[in-house]
């Protein structure tokens, strides 16, 4: 094998020449964890899997991500964990524990700086963070808001968070470093609902405007809890350039148990899987693969997880394949939407009375 | 809260209102009459559970099920007072049982109905209020109140105190919370906790029948039709009998569960496809199983190393079974030694196996054991509670 796909330019890649390089990598990853980590081999085994005939990237056995909350899933050995993830999703009670070495932490944030700044240039910029500086205060255990904040920080010159403690808008502090920066790009990263609730709507019902025309806003990870607001993207969009005149509005897809190889969205509106991930959309019949256009559960695959065996998962997430290497925005790859997280089913049967 | 329906000025009034010998010749007319309405409603084709009901609550339906009942001139059994029935959310007609459980014991009863809103809940409804207009069946149906209400705990509180006894249905949670409401120091309650079930085959029987579609039709009614979530439904399977035939038993039940399935048009939702992978994967991890076959994502099955009873009281449902070979039944008697295993169906197993099995064991555990396919129909012997006689009071005359 020539160079590694993460030396690559995130979109650059086809579909047949990303899927050779990416297929190695995958088999590779499968490989390791099911020597390295005890409980990944005994899935694999469990079904008989065997990685020498691995031939397609559907073909890669994945977990379901919920999996990271009931079991702890490593392959490295404790002195080797340096940073220990966690991510509550939305189902209530159990966390994930995402545990990192050096080597994937490193790629992380390679792999996210290569995404993010082929959206924002090379340079880092003044950054404007809609969260409270309290999410990382405890840098032992990150959560994954935590964990997204401090990974997007990379790209600043200089961070100014936009809430207090108790999740107010700064004003003052917003003004002044909307003043200091005027005329310069700058840059906006925060959850979206977080974006929505606390930023959105608190400074439409100020008596300051707030001129964001320079800005690049970057928001994901929130889109669930907005799907009860039932507010759409476009929406959000179109609300936020009327308040602010901002231009530039990109939303994530991404989880804690895959962090730095996210789905950035393009200026048409769809997710891309960058060269270092791919995403697969499978039937809930019979996880056979669904065909373009059909809502089916997202799979996510990463070349970065070599710390814990998360390199493809099932995730609890509806959503859609539009099409590969054909977006008119000009970046290869897949590219799709998510529709959103899968019902909870509604179970016949004799339990659950209270209600 | 809402009054869906009563026949009372007030709450006085129902408090006032007398109760009825056990049996009562009133209540079984009414009970009569009432399935001749059920069955002639142009939706019953709709509602096959609909029609059992009203098949349960024919006259002779109602005389065979009693006819041990031997009348004795010196014990005179009566109703208690009011009965005070929690029916579970999810499940449209156990409201409808409980409460003719309620009145062939001569009680009064408030029927708390299901929060969601079951068509088959309205029919029945419906058809109170047409019978309201006769008055043959006035003194019955002052002895009915159905109401709705969500969590109120000043609600339950309420009746909870007027109540003789109280019959709750739909598990531990439940139970928990009415409790917190107390009951007058005479009155009881009747508790239907979070039981579990398992299925029992044997393979000699299995790979001989003739009829096995008919078998896995059975089976699929105890377990598919109400997602493997009744606690009624198994979500063990014991194999017994030759261990030679026990792959190609599986073969032709599986493949024949799977054709009915198919049939049955059964869909999965992702969230429960879901739910079972990540329950299989955790089995796997903990070693709990080596192996497992799926069939599609409705049927997934976890080769069991061996059974204990934490795999035996998984609430993993919609179509997920553990299963495991037994040569002897008797080493089932640990297991079955807890008191949350509720009902045992079977195929090809002899019968007399069961009472040597429990009471020869001493086993705590058990209390209903029926043929593949019985598993939900109503009995008014229920989790070891004999209703109509617990609901009931019995005076001696000397």
């Amino acid at each position: 094998m020539d160079k590694q796909l993460i030396e690559y330019l995130p979109y650059e890649l086809d579909k047949i020449r990303k899927k050779e390089k990416m297929m190695h990598e995958l088999r590779v990853l499968t490989s390791y964890h099911s020597s390295n980590c005890a409980s990944y081999n005994r899935i694999l085994k469990a079904q008989k899997f065997n990685v020498e005939k691995l031939k397609h990237i559907s073909e890669v056995p994945f977990l379901p991500v919920r999996l990271f909350k009931e079991r702890e899933l490593k392959s490295i050995l404790d002195i080797h964990v340096v940073k220990v993830v966690t991510s509550s999703g939305t189902s209530n009670q159990q966390v994930s524990r995402i545990f990192l070495d050096k080597d994937t932490a490193l790629s992380q944030t390679k792999v996210l700086t290569k995404i993010v700044s082929s959206y924002i240039g090379p340079s880092r910029l003044p950054m404007l963070i809609i969260d409270s500086p309290e999410v990382i205060k405890n840098r032992n255990y990150f959560s994954a808001r935590g964990a997204g904040i401090l990974g997007f920080s990379i790209f600043a010159s200089k961070v100014v968070y936009a809430l207090d403690s108790e999740m107010n808008l700064n004003e003052q502090v917003i003004l002044d470093f909307l003043k200091e920066n005027s005329g310069k790009q700058i840059l906006l990263f925060g959850f979206t609902y977080i974006v929505f609730e606390c930023f959105l709507k608190k400074i439409q019902q100020s008596t300051f405007h707030y001129d964001l025309s320079n800005a690049i806003l970057i928001h994901g990870g929130g889109w669930k809890k907005l799907i009860n607001l039932s507010i759409s993207d476009q929406e959000f969009k179109n609300q936020f350039f009327k308040i602010t005149g901002i231009k530039k509005i990109y939303d994530y897809y991404g989880m804690a148990e895959q962090t730095g190889s996210i789905f950035m969205q393009c200026e048409f509106g769809f997710l891309h899987a960058p060269i270092y991930a791919e995403i697969l959309i499978r039937r809930p019949t019979d996880f056979s693969l669904a065909d373009i256009g059909e809502i089916g559960i997202i799979q996510v695959l990463s070349i970065l997880p070599k710390s814990y065996p998360g390199h493809s998962l099932l995730t609890e997430d509806e959503g859609v394949l539009l099409g590969e290497d054909t977006c008119l925005c000009g970046r290869k790859g897949k590219y799709f939407k998510v529709i959103g997280r899968i019902k909870s089913a509604e179970i016949r049967g004799c339990s659950d009375t209270y209600e | 809260m809402s009054i869906q329906f009563w026949t009372h000025s007030n709450w006085e009034s129902v408090q006032n209102e007398s109760v009825l010998s056990i049996l009562n010749t009133d209540v079984i007319y009414f009970l009569n009459s009432f399935s001749k309405k059920i069955t002639n409603h142009k939706e019953i084709r709709i509602f096959p559970e609909v029609a059992s009901f009203a098949f349960f609550c024919r006259r002779s339906n109602i005389d065979q099920i009693f006819k041990h009942k031997i009348n004795d001139d010196k014990t005179l059994q009566i109703g208690r007072g009011i009965t005070f029935h929690i029916a579970p959310s999810n499940v449209p007609l156990n409201f409808a049982y409980s409460l003719v459980m309620g009145l062939l014991a001569g009680n009064i009863n408030i029927v708390r109905l299901p929060s969601k809103n079951f068509r088959q809940v309205e029919i029945i409804i419906e058809i109170l209020n047409e019978m309201r207009r006769d008055s043959k069946y006035t003194l019955v149906l002052s002895k009915i109140i159905l109401i709705k209400y969500s969590i109120n705990n000043i609600i339950t509180d309420y009746f909870s105190s007027i109540c003789a006894n109280r019959v709750i249905w739909g598990g531990d949670k439940t139970i928990a919370k009415i409790r917190e409401s107390n009951l007058s120091p005479r009155a009881f309650d009747v508790t239907f906790s979070d039981r579990y079930s398992l299925c029992i085959i044997d393979t000699d029987q299995l790979s001989q029948t003739t009829e096995i579609d008919k078998l896995a039709l059975h089976f699929f009614n105890d377990t598919y039709l109400f997602d493997q979530n009744a606690c009624t439904s198994p979500h063990t399977l014991v194999w017994t009998g030759d261990e030679q035939k026990l792959e190609i038993s599986k073969q032709i039940f599986w493949s024949a569960v799977k054709k009915i399935i198919k049939s049955k048009k059964y869909t999965i939702q992702a969230s429960s496809v879901v739910d079972k992978l990540t329950y299989l994967y955790a089995q796997v991890i903990d070693e709990k199983i080596d192996s497992y076959a799926l069939h599609g994502n409705e049927i997934y099955l976890a080769n069991l190393n061996k059974l204990d009873s934490e795999t035996l009281e998984s609430h993993i449902n919609c179509g997920y079974f553990n299963e495991v070979y037994i040569k002897d039944l008797i080493s089932l008697s640990t297991i079955l030694n807890s008191p949350r295993i509720q009902t045992i169906s079977y195929f090809g197993v002899e019968k007399s196996i069961f009472a040597q099995l429990i009471s020869e064991n001493g086993i705590k555990g058990v209390d209903r054991i029926v043929p593949i396919g019985q598993t939900s129909e109503f009995s008014v012997v229920w989790d070891g509670y004999d209703l109509v006689n617990t609901l009931s009071r019995k005076i001696n005359i000397y």
